[in-house]
């Protein structure tokens, strides 16, 4: 059975609108829209699918290869977990959510750059009133200004591209670039500043910590995993697949990653707050994600973008749930309590580890196949660098996670339940979805040669990709 | 000619966006960059002495000298989203009005 995967776009809007007329189980259309999708998703086979039988360049296609295939899978499985964890927080935003879920879909499926501008719109409305749901209004009107001036700049760039090579299709607009790549590097740097403010790239991040700062566990994972993670995803296909870029634009971008990436890693270390400290981690993952994408290794900066997404995921998510526990997330006011949250505390423990890229974790064999690619490539100041920079990060992730297990020789123990005994069936399910994120995590750290061989097979033959040179657990390059 | 005075529109819009902290002023230089844009877009498609791309009995042949349709169709798209951007945002304005009292990003900044 095979299924288009335009019902993946289609059915959250359709449930959408018609959720209207039934307020009162707007809920069910939500986790019921949400899982569909994750259905569909199971049926959906690799190829293009034309829009309304016209064929590219002139009409829309929606291109499905394995890089769609598997951040389709990731992206609807996460979303879907999330509606059924805060069903309640997302009462009023069912609409706006699945709304969400449509565009992030079409995002990653589209073959077309205006139509590609069309659900960054929608997704940018929709993460807009997801944000401002913590009824921070200002807040969420500055991400608003962020993003209108983003999109701006993203529709500038395009039609600029347009007027020089005369299509719109992702496809051909590669063809026409490879054939005459010079004088596009305008068009080329106003999309990505575009896209930087959605991806939380420096400059453009000023929105990040007005909506993730107070974050609970509906926003939290919402904006700053899944948005992100869709985002980056959308810019490894542009950067990879689309368009070609000259050395001297991909220098100059690669400085913009690398700021981010070492501003986040410094803003993060200062920080006492448990989710200051996640949104500027993310802040400088971005960073890395991108330097990754921009200097051609398109397999690792997949990996690394969603076992990011997962743990980031993972970490929001708890840390939500744990401010309305503890009423705070002021690190020193939370000493000891995984020691009352075992369970919790493993899933929170096993995702920031694995950001981090300590050993064991999927994210140690992913940081040590870049940094050993870069070294290969003769490429020096570039992992001095990342070591730095994932060396600060593993202190401020390491002094977070200790203190709140408490392991010094004053043990104490708050006694506060993350998730209230009296809520067996959030409490259940919170542990299930967490604790099932981190062991994947583990076991993908523990079995790294088949994360490794699924990135390859999904950006093994992406335009870009530099020759593939994997470490897994079987040893060096060439296995 | 066009290119140019519709880019500057666009240029002017964002300067205002970005350096004014009153929000019904920050809204109208949104919409200032958008116009900015879609003229600057239909500029592009434009082609001096070419027809209007709609067939009718006086033109019935797609081989006549036609602007380039896209670009205006670009520009319907967009003024769409630009006016459901436009209501969400005095959406905004009329709930920071009722939490604060005032308009005033700065103000509100400082309150906080």
């Amino acid at each position: 059975m095979q299924m288009n995967p335009v019902l993946t776009i289609a059915l959250p809007l359709i449930l959408a609108f018609t959720k209207i007329m039934y307020r009162r189980i707007a809920n069910l259309f939500l986790v019921l829209g949400s899982l569909l999708n994750v259905l569909v998703v199971f049926f959906i086979k690799e190829g293009q699918y034309l829009m309304g039988g016209y064929a590219p360049p002139f009409g829309i296609v929606l291109q499905v290869d394995a890089y769609a295939l598997y951040s389709l899978l990731v992206l609807n499985v996460l979303f879907a977990a999330l509606t059924i964890l805060v069903t309640k927080k997302a009462e009023n935003l069912t609409s706006s959510s699945l709304i969400a879920l449509a565009a992030l879909n079409g995002l990653i499926l589209t073959g077309d750059l205006f139509n590609l501008f069309v659900f960054l719109e929608i997704a940018a409305i929709a993460a807009i009133i997801i944000a401002s749901s913590s009824k921070r209004y200002h807040h969420a009107f500055h991400y608003m200004v962020a993003s209108i001036i983003g999109s701006t700049f993203y529709l500038l760039g395009l039609i600029l591209l347009y007027k020089q090579y005369g299509t719109l299709n992702m496809a051909k607009m590669h063809e026409l670039m490879l054939a005459s790549p010079g004088g596009s590097s305008v068009a080329v740097i106003l999309i990505f500043v575009g896209l930087a403010v959605e991806v939380k790239l420096m400059p453009f991040s000023g929105w990040v910590k007005g909506v993730l700062k107070n974050a609970d566990e509906w926003i939290g994972p919402m904006i700053g995993a899944i948005y992100g993670g869709a985002m980056m995803i959308v810019m490894g296909r542009l950067f990879t697949d689309v368009f070609v870029v000259s050395p001297k634009v991909t220098l100059l971008l690669s400085i913009l990653a690398l700021v981010t990436l070492v501003g986040g890693e410094a803003a993060a270390y200062d920080s006492e707050k448990m989710r200051e400290i996640l949104l500027y981690s993310g802040v400088a993952q971005s960073g890395l994600e991108i330097l990754l994408i921009l200097n051609g290794y398109a397999a690792l900066s997949f990996i690394l973008i969603l076992s990011n997404m997962m743990a980031k995921y993972v970490m929001f998510l708890l840390s939500g749930y744990i401010v309305n526990a503890a009423g705070t997330d002021v690190l020193g006011d939370l000493k000891g309590l995984f020691r009352s949250n075992p369970f919790l505390g493993f899933a929170f423990t096993a995702a920031g580890l694995s950001l981090a890229g300590l050993p064991l974790f999927v994210g140690f064999f992913i940081k040590l196949n870049i940094l050993y690619n870069l070294m290969m490539s003769h490429s020096y100041w570039l992992p001095a660098i990342i070591l730095i920079t994932s060396l600060v990060e593993g202190i401020y992730m390491l002094r977070m996670i200790l203190g709140l297990w408490q392991t010094g020789l004053e043990v104490q123990e708050t006694g506060i339940q993350i998730i209230s005994p009296s809520n067996i069936k959030t409490k259940y399910a919170v542990h299930a979805i967490t604790l099932i994120l981190s062991l994947a995590m583990v076991v993908f750290g523990l079995m790294p040669d088949y994360a490794l061989d699924l990135a390859q097979k999904a950006r093994g033959n992406a335009v870009a990709d530099k020759p593939a040179m994997m470490i897994g657990m079987k040893g060096g390059p060439g296995q | 000619m066009m290119e140019l005075l519709s880019l500057s529109l666009l240029f002017l819009g964002m300067y205002g966006l970005i350096t004014k902290h009153h929000v019904l002023k920050m809204i109208v230089s949104m919409n200032v960059m958008e116009i900015g844009l879609n003229l600057f877009i239909t500029s592009l498609g434009y082609q001096e002495s070419h027809l209007a791309p709609i067939l009718s009995s006086k033109f019935p042949s797609s081989a006549l000298n036609f602007v380039d349709p896209l670009p205006q169709s670009l520009v319907l798209t967009s003024i769409v989203i630009g006016v459901g951007t436009t209501a969400v945002a005095l959406a905004f304005a009329k709930k920071i009005y009722m939490d604060y009292g005032t308009l005033d990003l700065e103000k509100i900044e400082g309150r906080l």
